[in-house]
């Protein structure tokens, strides 16, 4: 190929990959993000932080202990609080009253509601309370299957097993979320090899 | 047909359906890192953009993977491109580097700017002879068959007068 050549070939390319760029820029003009995307990189920073300070610490610790030091609360990414709560209908209060911390209120309005989202943030809500036995049996449901939140499912119910000190379940899924694209991978790993070192 | 054959066969719809379906994964993913969400989007693009040319060049038969863990590999591995473009420090021993090319890693010099705004101004018939030949790597057998030309000769005189008319193009604009 001589020089000429290459120079076309570089020309062309670019041009095609230029259209492809633009294509891609249009579906996200025409795909505006369904949820905030700010809370979910919050959350994945401060658990990554949480589990990377843990780890920097090397010590050998209890499940409570390690429950402790990888639980981080998961935000709420229905409808985050903002300087508009006005705005927010009924049912999107009840999500705001789990992130400010009003958990009896969150728990009376979530049973009453019938989605996996409900139940998850219900579930959530039962961990921030302390419930680690109505936390799990909640998580440990066929109906998140498939939904958007079932590698978080997975990854708190085996966090609330571990604090049950079911070691053994709790390793169980942290294997099975191994091996998965979960956001949090490098937390399930860390999590896996501190169970390992106790 | 499958997503990973529509993908293969240059489908461009199926390309936006896969870039939509995995972008919220991918933000969330790659926000570990310190780029800001605009660069992040477009690292993305990027890494759609490399995963589809080696699709449809065939060249990931032999991967075992989900086309999502590897289009993940890619994003990564061009966010630390970019670390290493912007002297960002990262620890790259710890971090495998593979073989993917960065889709826009050279400056545009000013000859291939010249080029390229003179190829949008060919003739669609020599746009689609030059694209297939430069850009999708066809050889020109399979460019006969795929333009029913009549034979190799006729689309050779083509691609000649194609090439000449551009070279054409590029000195009235130069």
């Amino acid at each position: 190929m001589d020089k000429d050549d290459e120079i076309i070939k570089k020309a062309i390319v670019r041009n095609e990959r230029l259209k492809l760029k633009k294509l891609l820029a249009e579906e996200d003009e025409l795909a505006e993000p369904k949820k905030p995307w700010w809370p979910y990189a919050t959350a994945a920073a401060v658990l990554c932080i949480a589990a990377f300070s843990y780890w920097m610490l090397n010590e050998t610790e209890t499940q409570a202990d390690l429950y402790a030091a990888y639980y981080q609360k998961y935000p709420n990414v229905v409808s985050p609080l903002t300087r508009s709560e006005e705005s927010a209908t009924e049912k999107e209060k009840l999500y705001q009253d789990y992130e400010k911390g009003d958990y009896a209120l969150a728990i009376s309005g979530l049973e009453a509601l019938d989605s996996d989202t409900a139940s998850f943030y219900l579930a959530l809500t039962y961990l921030e309370t302390q419930d680690y036995q109505k936390a799990e049996s909640m998580l440990d449901s066929q109906a998140f299957s498939g939904s958007a939140f079932e590698l978080y499912v997975k990854w708190y119910r085996a966090l609330a097993l571990l604090k049950m000190e079911q070691e053994n379940e709790a390793i169980l899924l942290l294997n099975e979320l191994k091996t998965k694209d979960f956001p949090l991978a490098e937390n399930v790993q860390l999590l896996l090899k501190d169970l390992k070192a106790k | 047909m499958k997503q990973i054959d529509l993908l293969k066969s240059g489908d461009q719809l199926a390309l936006k359906a896969f870039y939509g379906e995995h972008k919220s994964a991918f933000l969330f993913f790659g926000n570990r890192y310190d780029l800001d969400r605009e660069e992040l989007i477009d690292v993305y693009q990027d890494a759609c953009i490399v995963l589809f040319e080696k699709l449809k060049a065939g060249k990931l038969e032999d991967v075992n993977s989900s086309l999502k863990t590897y289009l993940f590999g890619i994003g990564k591995n061009l966010i630390f491109k970019r670390f290493k473009q912007k002297a960002k420090v990262v620890d790259l021993d710890t971090v495998e580097i593979t073989s993917f090319e960065d889709p826009f890693k050279d400056d545009e010099t000013l000859e291939e700017k010249r080029m390229r705004a003179a190829f949008v101004k060919l003739g669609g018939q020599c746009q689609e002879v030059l694209r297939l030949f430069y850009y999708e790597e066809k050889s020109l057998d399979e460019i006969v068959s795929i333009l029913t030309y009549k034979d190799k000769n006729v689309l050779k005189s083509q691609k000649s007068r194609c090439l000449k008319q551009l070279k054409d193009l590029v000195k009235q604009n130069g």
